[in-house]
């Protein structure tokens, strides 16, 4: 990417302290949600929790924490293949943050993988750069966070929202409990939206008017080309509410998140990462079957669904109620 | 002031509610990746068999959850779960399945979900009530005591209660799989609630299960 070792220098320069990185995985559990956040409410930083692997592709440590690092990682057998876990336990035990760059610095690439994650899937970066210009003081435009800032809902825990295998669900990260970070069991957000103040009626209504008036009160769609198939039923159209879920939700959580008002930045450009944000997240989280249904043409359709969810979901009020969706 | 069949009905509600409460904020420290076999059955035409798992109406695979799971694990092998053809999970509601792996991964996991089981119950003649009548609390109550029993093997599961049948109930609501528009509410019997009783219980149900989900969480 053009300018790379000027962008090092300058964010070195920013946090000297702390551990920055340059990419994260697309569809890594919680950070990948962090960096969609940081996107949306326009931050160049994404705050890392230290609950799950801190992301290796590219990361950068102050000198004393890579020799530190160098240490802890020389009580571990070369075999040991989770790397960046044990660069978790070595931040946590330091007192060290970690944060990833928004955009990405690095993408990675495509082809088997070196060190055996290829049943990972496809491995890309969040929101990358790419041969995209960063406007000058866009590092310095925000300032600096250590940690991910506070929420005001209800749910005591971290949480990230995901779509996965085309479906919209929560993950919670609870203190008390030993469930592995990855693991497939998130949250439907029918039924537990309600935990970070949304009403999942309302969250589908607002689709319904947004499709009304952009199709002059019929329901038919661009992604139910189908005459014979109810435009209602198509499974498409499924998705589209899951996309649609999604990003009404992460929109809703950036504007119940302390994320501090960014100052001086390009609009035009913050607009592309957040809309890259939420291309890769549809990417990764549409199953097979549904993106080869989608093709292209769909796929941008959904960013564009998804990126005026984000918006609907920020302007939306938190409800501080219960489960229910009544 | 509810009192004789009704309180006893909501309080076996409020059992179920709390039992996949507990089911849902269940965390095994490792978790197997999981698929799952379906037997999808049409709504409507659930003979007792069918809810016994005897004939499958239609399999597939479902829920490949997990990273790792290989694309050429044997269907035969996978647990099954029968359910209705309308009926959605979430993710979430199959952790029991996972766990049921954890503790017993050298037997066949079979279960159904509630709707079918109630199906099941209701294919041939229901004491005290006929076909076309509403339910009441009173016509209600065996069929969920019986429920009951069925999901009682969650959470301790010792290991004469699992081995007894080979059939047990996934202690979790379902929902009707929605258009592309709505959001239907979990129904702790399933997507079939059409009948004002048990929409009532329902509402108790879900209560029940907000409020045991927030205090474990």
């Amino acid at each position: 990417m053009p300018g790379f070792a000027a962008h090092l220098t300058t964010l070195v320069a920013l946090r000297e302290k702390e551990a920055i990185a340059f990419y994260v995985n697309w569809n890594s559990p919680h950070n990948a949600y962090h960096v969609r956040c940081a996107a949306v409410a326009g931050s160049p930083w994404a705050p890392l929790t230290l609950r799950e692997w801190v992301p290796t592709l590219g990361l950068m440590l102050p000198t004393e924490a890579a020799l530190g690092l160098g240490k802890h990682l020389r009580k571990y057998p070369d075999s040991f293949r989770d790397e960046d876990e044990l660069v978790a336990e070595y931040c946590q035990t330091a007192g060290l943050s970690a944060v990833a760059v928004v955009p990405h610095l690095l993408e990675h690439c495509t082809g088997p993988s070196v060190a055996g994650n290829d049943a990972h899937g496809e491995r890309k970066a969040t929101v990358f750069a790419g041969e995209a210009h960063i406007p000058g003081g866009h590092w310095s435009a925000h300032p600096c966070m250590s940690s991910f800032p506070s929420r005001s809902v209800t749910l005591p825990y971290p949480f990230s929202v995901e779509l996965v295998a085309s479906r919209c669900g929560l993950r919670i990260l609870r203190d008390q409990s030993r469930e592995p970070v990855e693991h497939p069991f998130n949250w439907g957000w029918r039924d537990w939206a309600p935990l970070i103040g949304a009403n999942p009626r309302r969250i589908a209504a607002a689709l319904r008017e947004r499709t009304t008036a952009a199709f002059g009160g019929s329901h038919a769609e661009l992604l139910a080309p189908s005459k014979e198939q109810s435009d209602a039923d198509h499974p498409l159209n499924r998705v589209r509410l899951e996309v649609w879920a999604a990003g009404y939700l992460l929109g809703l959580d950036v504007s119940t998140t302390a994320w501090p008002p960014p100052h001086g930045e390009d609009p035009a450009f913050a607009a592309s990462l957040r809309d890259e944000a939420l291309r890769t997240w549809i990417i990764s989280g549409l199953t097979q079957s549904d993106a080869l249904a989608c093709g292209t043409g769909g796929l941008e359709e959904l960013v564009r669904l998804c990126s005026d969810a984000v918006v609907c979901g920020r302007r939306e009020s938190p409800q501080r109620t219960g489960v229910r969706s009544e | 002031m509810k009192s004789g069949p009704a309180l006893l009905a909501e309080n076996l509600v409020r059992g179920m509610a709390r039992r996949e409460a507990s089911a849902l904020t269940s965390a095994a420290e490792r978790l197997p990746d999981l698929a799952i076999r379906n037997v999808v059955c049409p709504c409507g035409s659930v003979t007792a068999e069918i809810a016994e798992g005897i004939d499958p109406v239609r399999t597939g695979r479902i829920w490949d959850l997990g990273t790792y799971t290989r694309p050429d694990a044997l269907d035969h092998g996978l647990p099954v779960l029968t359910k209705l053809a309308c009926e959605v999970l979430d993710n979430r509601s199959v952790l029991p399945v996972a766990e049921i792996l954890l503790r017993y991964s050298d037997r066949p996991v079979r279960l159904r979900t509630r709707a079918v089981a109630m199906w099941g119950m209701t294919a041939g003649p229901v004491p005290g009530r006929r076909a076309e009548d509403s339910w009441s609390e009173q016509t209600l109550l065996p069929l969920l005591r019986r429920l009951n029993d069925e999901e009682a093997w969650w959470p301790a599961a010792p290991d004469p209660l699992w081995t007894g049948s080979p059939h047990r109930t996934l202690p979790v609501a379902t929902r009707a799989m929605s258009s592309a528009f709505d959001v239907d509410e979990a129904s702790f019997l399933g997507p079939h609630l059409d009948d004002p009783v048990l929409a009532e219980l329902n509402k108790v149900y879900l209560h029940a299960r907000r409020d045991a989900v927030l205090r474990i969480l």
